[in-house]
C-alpha cells in the first residue's frame, strides 16, 4: 500500500539577513491512510514547520510532498489554496474561532466553502455540542472551543487532519478527553489524523510515530498496538 | 539622570523605525491638515502683500487728475504745492487708431520722461521693462507686451491715425513709432484695456512715447501719490478712506481751478475779442467817414455841375442878348442885364459917354469902340462858354466813373466788416458758451482688474475660513485611531514595563512623543510645502487672468509656531487618551492577551426571516460592522468629511459657473444696454432712438433711468451698491428684463408706490416684502420705499421703480440715461459701436455677450480652486480610509490568517474585509451628501462678494460626482489592502501570543 502522506527530502531554509536557519533539514517519512501519527520533538524541532507544509500553508524548497498521490510541492499558491479548502481540516493550538460568529456559524465558516461537506449539525453533534450551537465562542470554556474547532476540521470531510498542539492550552482531563474524540475520528471514521506535539507521553496512542530533532526525522516507529486514550497517563 | 532614560528613547526610537507606516501615516495626516490649512489662510494676505509690493515698487498713482481743458503750468503748481501729495507726476494721453493690416484697433497712448523713469525711483507708474530698452528718440515707442507681443517684435513700426483717418497733428508729432521695448504696465493688472470714446469703445492696448512727441499746449493728465498712503495696504479701510478724503481736498481744489481756469480762459479771450471788436469799430468808423466824403463830393460835385450848367445858360442867353443887340443899345441893354455889364466892363465897359454935342467922328469912334466892345465881350463869352461846356463834360464825365467805382468798393468794404462783425460775434457767442473745465478726480478703482484681484482675493479668504477645519478633526480622529491601535498592540510591553516598575508617566512620555514627534515633523514638513505651494498654485491660477509678479509666500513663523503647537497639542491629547485607560491597568492583566470583544446577537438576527435571506459571508460582514463600532464609525465620518467637501466643491463651482447662465437666460434679455448724458432733449433722445432703429441694428429698445444709488435699512444700517433702473414704460420692460420670484417664477411686475428688489439685495438687508428699504439717490438724498417684490437676480444688485413712484418720492422726475435694445444679429455690434460713440452724448455701451464673457471668466478661476479643493478632499479620504483599513487589517490578523488556512481564495479574503469596508463607505458617502447640503450652503454665503448671489441650488451631478469620487478614493485603497491581505502570513499571524 503506497503511502497516503509521504515527505522525500524535504529542505525548507529560512533567510534571516545573512544567517540562514534550516527548519526542515532532509525531512522524509510516510503516513498511511487511516492511521493516527503523532510528531514529537522539543520546541525548534521542526514539527510545526512539518505541518505548516503539509496543510499546504508553506512551500519546501527542496525535496517533494505527497498526499493522496498528488505532489503538493510544486503546488502554486491558488492550488494550494484549494488544497486547503478542500483536502485539509486544520485544529490549531490557540482554537482561532471567530469571535462574533456563533458555535454554528464557525462551522458553516468552513462548510460555505466546500463542496463535498457535512452538515454542522451532524458534526457538531459527533463532537457533543448539540446544545451549545447557538453559543459564541465566548461562552465557551476551553475544551468546548477546541472541540468546536474540530468540528469545523471535520465539516470539511478533509482527507487529512492536521492539529498542532490540541491540547497545549487545556487542562489535563479536558486534553484527554480532545485526544480521544480525535482517535475516535480517525478509528471510526478512517481518517488519516497527524498530531504535532512535544509531549512524549502521548505516543502511546499513535499508530505511527514521527520524532524530529535538529530538523531531521531521527526515527520512525510504527506502532502496532496503539494504547487507547483513557489508559495514557501523563 | 540621562542613564535612566536612555533605553525608554532607544526604545522610542525604535518603535518609530518599526512602526514606520504607522509613523508615517500620522505625519502624513498631520501634515495634509496642516500644510492646507497654512497654505489655504496666507493665500489671500500673500496675494495682497504680492499686490501691494508691486503696486508699491512701481508707484501705482493713488489718484489720476483729468480736466476737459487739459492742465496749464498755473493747475500743475496748485497740485504739486498741496503738503498732502508727495509726488505728481503731469502727463500726456491720447487714444489713436492702430492700423495692423486691415484691422485698426483702439490702442492708449502715454507719456513717459523717459530721463526721469530711469533715474527717480519715485517716479510714478513706472513701466516694467521685460524685453528691450526705453526710447532714446521722440519716435520710438514701447509697448504693452500682454497683447502686443503677440503680433509685433522689437524694430517693428506702429501706424497711428485718428477717427476717419483724420490727422493727429494737433496732438502727436509723428504718426509712425518705431517698437524699441516691451513693457508691463502697474496700472493694467489685468488683461482689460479699458474703454475709450472714439470708434467702438474698446481700446486693445496701450503704449509709451516720450513726452517731446506729444504737441499739445496742455498736459492732459496729472497723476498723484500722496503722502498718507505711504505704508497703507490697498486693501486695508484706510486706504479707501484717506483716498476719499483727499479725493474731498482735491475736488476742492479742482472747483477753485476750474473757475480760474475759466476766468482766465474767459479774460484772454474776451480780451482779444473786445481788442479785435474795437479795431473793427474804427475801420467801421473809416469806411462810415468814407463814405460820408463820397456822397458829399458827389452832392457837391453835382450841386457845381448845376451851377454851372445854369451859368453855362446864363451866358449863352447872354451872348444871344449881346448878339441881338446893336452897339448902340449896349449901354441900355448893358443896364438891363448886370452880368453882361460886367463882362463890358472888362472889355472897357466905362461906357465912353458921347458929349453933348458930338462930332461924327466921336459918333463913329463911339460906336467903333461899342462895336469893338461887342466883339471882345463876344468872344470872350464863346471862349468863356466853350470852357464851360468842356468844365461841364469834365464834370459829368468824372462823376460818371465815381459812381461806377466808389460804390462798388463800399459794398466790399462793407462786406468784410460785416463778415469781421460776424466772426467777432461768432467769438463772442463761442466764449459766452465755454464752459467751465470739469475735472475728474479719479482713483485707482479706474484701474481695470484692480478691483476684482482684491475682491478674488478675499474670496479666497472666506473659503479659507471653512475647509481647514474638516481637516483639523479628520486628522485628531485618524490619531486617535492610530495611537489607540498602537497602545493596544503593545499591551504586553506596558504591562512589563509597568512590572518592572516604570512609573505611569514615563511609559507613557514613550508614546506621546512618538505621536508629539510624528505630528511635529508632519507639521514642520506640511507647512514648509503648504506655504509655498497652495499660495503658488492658486496664485498661479489667477495669473491667468491677472498680470502680476510671482506670489510673495513667505514663511510665517509665528503662525506656523502656533499651527505646529496646536497640531501637536491635539495628537498628544488623543494619545493620552488613548494611553489613559491601558496604563491605569494592572501589570497582570496587561500582559495576558486582550480578549477580544465578545460576540452579540445584533437586532436584525431577531427578525428572522431576513437573517436567514441573507447569505452568510454577508452575515458576517453585518455582525462585524457592528462588533468594530469605533472604527467604523470613523471610516463614516472620514469619507462624510471627503463626500461633503467633494460635493461642496463642485456645488461651489456649479453655484458660481451658473451664475452667467442663468442672469442672462432667466433676468436679462436683453443684448444692449446704453448710458448716455441725463440731461438730454427729447430730440437729441429721437437721435438716439433712431440710430437704434436703423434697419439692422435693433428690434426694440426702451429707454429708462439707470443710475447708481445705495441702499440700506433705515439709517444705521450698511448702505449697499445698487443700480436703480426706472423704465420710461413699464409696461414694455419684460421683454428687457424678467422680474420673476426665484422658486415659483411668479411674474412680479412694478406696482406704484413700490420697489422690486434683487434677492440678494434682500438678502443683505434683511428685507422682505412689505419692510421699507431706504433708497439713496445721492449722500443726501433718500426715501423710504415699501418693497413690493423680490426678483431673481444674480449679478449686481438692481431695484425697479415706477417713474412715477420716483418722483413722488424724489420730488423730481428721473432723468431718462439709457436705453435698453434687443439685437437679433450681434454680428454688428462693433459697427453699431463705432456709430454710437460718434454721438458725443452717449457715454457708454455694455453688450452682455461681453459682460457675460467677463463673468465666466471670473468663473475659470474658481474652478483652479474647486479642482484644489477636491484633490485634497480625497488625499484626506485615501489617508482616513488607508489607515483605518490597516488598523482594520492589522488588528485582525489572527482571524484573517484563520480563513486563509481554512481555504479562503485572496480574492475572497479580500472580499470579507472590503465589504465592510463598502458598506461602511456607502454609509459614509450618505452621511456626506446630509453634511454637504448644508456646508455648501454656508460655504456658499461665506465665500459670497456682495455684489453676486451665487446660484443656491446644486444640480444632480454634483450629488453624482461627489459620491463617484468618494467611492473611487474608496475603491483604490481597497485595492492597495488587497496586497497587503495577500501578503498577511498565515504561519505568522497563527503563532500564539508569545
Amino acid at each position: 500500500m503506497s503511502a497516503f502522506v509521504e515527505m522525500r527530502d524535504v529542505y525548507k531554509r529560512y533567510k534571516m539577513g545573512e544567517v540562514v536557519i534550516t527548519a526542515s533539514d532532509g525531512v522524509t517519512f510516510e503516513i498511511n491512510k487511516g492511521e493516527f501519527a503523532v510528531i514529537v520533538g522539543s520546541s525548534g524541532a521542526g514539527k510545526t514547520t512539518v505541518l505548516n507544509m503539509l496543510g499546504g500553508m508553506d512551500s519546501c524548497d527542496e525535496g517533494s510532498i505527497i498526499v493522496d498521490g498528488v505532489d503538493i510541492s510544486s503546488f502554486s499558491s491558488k492550488q494550494l489554496t484549494e488544497y486547503r479548502r478542500y483536502d485539509i481540516g486544520f485544529v490549531f493550538q490557540f482554537y482561532n474561532l471567530m469571535q462574533n460568529l456563533t458555535v454554528r456559524e464557525n462551522v458553516e465558516l468552513a462548510t460555505q466553502i466546500c463542496k463535498n461537506h457535512e452538515r454542522p449539525e451532524v458534526v457538531l453533534k459527533q463532537v457533543g455540542l448539540s446544545e451549545r450551537m447557538k453559543n459564541f465562542p465566548s461562552q465557551l470554556s476551553g475544551g468546548e472551543q477546541q472541540r468546536v474547532s474540530i468540528a469545523r476540521a471535520l465539516a470539511k470531510k478533509p482527507k487529512l487532519l492536521l492539529c498542532d498542539e490540541p491540547t497545549g492550552a487545556l487542562d489535563y482531563n479536558t486534553g484527554k478527553t480532545i485526544l480521544k474524540l480525535l482517535q475516535d475520528t480517525c478509528r471510526n471514521e478512517g481518517r488519516t489524523v497527524i498530531v504535532i506535539t512535544h509531549n512524549q507521553a502521548i505516543t502511546p496512542m499513535a499508530d505511527r510515530i514521527i520524532t524530529m530533532k535538529s530538523a531531521k526525522v531521527i526515527s520512525e516507529i510504527v506502532n502496532l498496538n496503539p494504547t487507547p486514550v483513557e489508559n495514557i497517563e501523563w | 539622570m540621562k542613564m535612566k532614560y536612555a533605553a525608554l528613547i532607544k526604545d522610542t526610537f525604535a518603535e518609530i523605525k518599526a512602526t514606520r507606516n504607522r509613523f508615517l501615516s500620522i505625519f502624513a495626516i498631520i501634515a495634509l491638515g496642516t500644510g492646507f490649512f497654512a497654505g489655504i489662510k496666507t493665500t489671500c494676505p500673500n496675494m495682497i502683500t504680492t499686490a501691494q509690493a508691486y503696486y508699491e515698487q512701481y508707484n501705482l498713482a493713488d489718484i489720476q487728475l483729468k480736466s476737459t481743458m487739459g492742465f496749464s503750468e498755473e493747475d500743475l503748481n496748485a497740485i504739486s504745492s498741496l503738503i498732502y501729495v508727495q509726488n505728481m507726476k503731469p502727463g500726456y494721453s491720447l487714444d489713436a487708431f492702430c492700423n495692423t493690416g486691415d484691422e485698426s484697433s483702439i490702442v492708449r497712448i502715454y507719456s513717459i520722461d523717459v530721463a526721469k523713469c530711469l533715474t527717480d525711483g519715485e517716479y510714478i507708474d513706472i513701466p516694467v521693462l521685460t524685453e528691450g530698452r526705453f526710447p532714446n528718440e521722440p519716435y520710438e515707442c514701447i509697448v504693452d507686451n500682454g497683447i502686443m507681443a503677440g503680433e509685433y517684435r522689437l524694430g517693428d513700426k506702429i501706424t497711428l491715425s485718428g477717427e476717419d483717418n483724420s490727422s493727429l497733428e494737433d496732438s502727436i508729432k509723428y504718426n509712425t513709432f518705431t517698437i524699441v521695448g516691451f513693457v508691463q504696465s502697474v496700472q493694467y493688472v489685468s488683461f482689460e484695456r479699458g474703454s475709450s470714446n472714439i470708434g467702438n469703445g474698446n481700446i486693445t492696448s496701450y503704449m509709451y512715447v516720450p513726452d517731446s512727441a506729444f504737441t499739445y499746449e496742455v498736459y492732459t493728465d496729472i497723476y498723484i501719490r500722496l503722502r498718507d498712503t505711504a505704508s497703507v495696504s490697498f486693501d486695508d479701510e484706510l486706504y479707501d478712506q484717506i483716498i476719499e478724503s483727499y479725493t474731498e481736498k482735491l475736488e476742492k481744489v479742482a472747483d477753485e481751478r476750474e473757475q480760474e481756469r475759466y476766468d482766465e480762459i474767459y479774460g484772454e479771450n474776451s480780451e482779444k475779442l473786445d481788442a479785435a471788436q474795437r479795431e473793427l469799430d474804427e475801420a467801421k468808423e473809416q469806411y462810415e467817414a468814407g463814405v460820408e466824403q463820397y456822397n458829399d463830393n458827389m452832392a457837391s460835385a453835382s450841386r457845381q455841375l448845376e451851377d454851372g450848367k445854369l451859368q453855362l445858360q446864363m451866358l449863352i442867353e447872354i451872348r444871344d442878348i449881346l448878339a441881338a443887340t446893336q452897339p448902340e443899345d449896349l449901354k441900355t441893354v448893358a443896364e438891363i442885364y448886370p452880368q453882361l455889364a460886367e463882362i463890358l466892363k472888362t472889355f472897357g465897359g466905362d461906357f465912353i459917354t458921347l458929349p453933348e454935342d458930338y462930332s461924327e467922328i466921336e459918333l463913329l469912334a463911339y460906336i467903333a469902340s461899342l462895336e469893338s466892345l461887342k466883339n471882345n465881350a463876344a468872344k470872350y463869352l464863346d471862349s468863356t462858354i466853350k470852357n464851360a461846356r468842356e468844365q461841364i463834360k469834365t464834370g459829368e464825365r468824372e462823376m460818371k466813373e465815381a459812381k461806377a467805382t466808389y460804390p462798388k468798393q463800399f459794398e466790399e468794404a462793407k462786406a468784410e466788416l460785416d463778415k469781421a462783425q460776424a466772426e467777432i460775434d461768432d467769438g463772442y457767442k463761442q466764449l459766452s458758451e465755454v464752459e467751465k473745465p470739469t475735472w475728474y478726480v479719479l482713483n485707482r478703482s479706474n484701474n481695470p482688474g484692480y478691483g476684482s484681484f482684491a475682491e478674488d482675493a478675499e474670496r479666497i479668504d472666506k473659503i479659507a475660513a471653512v475647509f481647514p477645519v474638516f481637516f483639523i478633526l479628520v486628522a485628531a480622529l485618524v490619531c486617535l485611531t492610530t495611537m489607540t491601535r498602537m497602545v493596544e498592540e503593545q499591551r504586553m510591553q506596558i504591562g512589563t514595563l509597568k512590572a518592572l516598575g516604570y512609573p505611569r508617566f514615563l511609559i507613557m512620555a514613550k508614546y506621546l512623543s512618538y505621536a508629539a514627534l510624528a505630528s511635529f515633523l508632519g507639521s514642520a514638513v506640511g507647512l514648509a510645502i503648504g506655504f509655498k505651494l497652495f499660495p503658488t498654485v492658486i496664485f498661479n491660477a489667477y495669473r491667468v487672468m491677472y498680470i502680476m509678479p510671482s506670489i510673495i509666500a513667505p514663511f510665517k513663523w509665528g503662525f506656523g509656531l502656533i499651527v505646529t503647537a496646536v497640531a501637536v497639542f491635539c495628537t498628544t491629547l488623543t494619545s493620552f487618551f488613548a494611553c489613559y485607560k491601558e496604563l491605569f491597568d494592572t501589570p497582570a492583566s496587561l500582559m495576558r492577551p486582550k480578549s477580544p470583544p465578545a460576540g452579540k446577537v445584533i437586532l436584525l438576527e431577531r427578525i428572522g426571516f431576513l437573517w436567514n435571506r441573507i447569505g452568510f459571508l454577508r452575515k458576517v460582514s453585518i455582525r462585524n460592522l457592528l462588533r468594530y463600532k469605533k472604527r467604523i464609525l470613523m471610516t463614516i465620518v472620514g469619507v462624510a468629511g471627503c463626500a461633503a467637501l467633494t460635493f461642496t466643491g463642485f456645488g461651489l463651482q456649479y453655484a458660481i459657473s451658473a451664475i452667467v447662465d442663468l442672469q442672462y437666460e432667466n433676468v436679462f434679455q436683453y443684448d444692449l444696454l446704453g448710458i448716455y448724458e441725463s440731461d438730454l432733449s427729447d430730440e437729441q433722445r429721437g437721435e438716439i432712438s433712431a440710430l437704434l432703429d436703423k434697419s439692422d441694428y435693433a428690434s426694440s429698445h426702451i429707454m429708462g433711468g439707470y443710475h447708481s444709488v445705495n441702499a440700506s435699512v433705515g439709517a444705521s444700517g450698511t448702505k449697499r451698491e445698487c443700480y436703480l433702473m426706472v423704465p420710461e414704460d413699464t409696461a414694455e420692460l419684460k421683454d428687457y428684463i424678467i422680474l420673476q420670484t426665484r422658486v415659483e417664477k411668479n411674474p412680479i411686475s412694478i406696482t406704484p408706490g413700490g420697489v422690486v428688489i434683487a434677492e440678494k439685495l434682500s438678502n443683505l438687508c434683511s428685507v422682505k416684502v412689505g419692510d421699507k428699504l431706504r433708497v439713496y439717490i445721492s449722500d443726501t438724498a433718500y426715501a423710504d420705499i415699501p418693497v413690493s417684490g423680490i426678483t431673481e437676480n444674480y449679478a449686481l444688485n438692481f431695484i425697479y421703480m415706477d417713474k412715477n413712484t420716483y418722483e413722488d418720492y424724489f420730488g423730481k422726475p428721473c432723468d431718462i440715461n439709457c436705453f435698453m435694445a434687443i439685437m437679433p444679429d450681434t454680428t454688428k455690434n462693433s459697427s453699431l459701436s463705432t456709430e454710437m460713440l460718434s454721438n458725443s452724448h452717449i457715454l457708454a455701451l455694455s453688450y452682455t455677450s461681453e459682460s457675460g464673457k467677463t463673468f465666466r471668466d471670473l468663473v475659470s478661476s474658481l474652478n483652479y480652486i474647486v479642482v484644489v479643493i477636491i484633490i485634497c478632499a480625497g488625499a484626506l479620504a485615501f489617508v482616513v480610509l488607508y489607515n483605518l483599513a490597516n488598523i482594520n487589517v492589522t488588528e485582525r490578523r489572527r482571524e484573517l490568517a484563520t480563513i486563509k488556512v481554512l481555504g479562503f481564495f485572496d480574492g475572497e479574503v479580500s472580499t470579507y474585509v472590503n465589504r465592510e469596508s463598502i458598506i461602511s463607505t456607502l454609509l459614509g458617502i450618505a452621511c456626506g451628501m446630509f453634511l454637504g447640503v448644508p456646508l455648501e450652503k454656508f460655504v456658499i454665503k461665506t465665500a459670497e462678494v456682495d455684489s453676486v448671489m451665487f446660484v443656491p441650488n446644486v444640480t444632480a451631478s454634483c450629488y453624482i460626482y461627489a459620491i463617484v469620487l468618494t467611492f473611487g478614493f474608496s475603491l483604490i485603497v481597497n485595492a492597495v489592502m488587497h496586497f497587503k491581505l495577500k501578503k498577511i502570513d498565515m504561519v505568522e499571524s497563527l503563532k500564539s501570543v508569545e
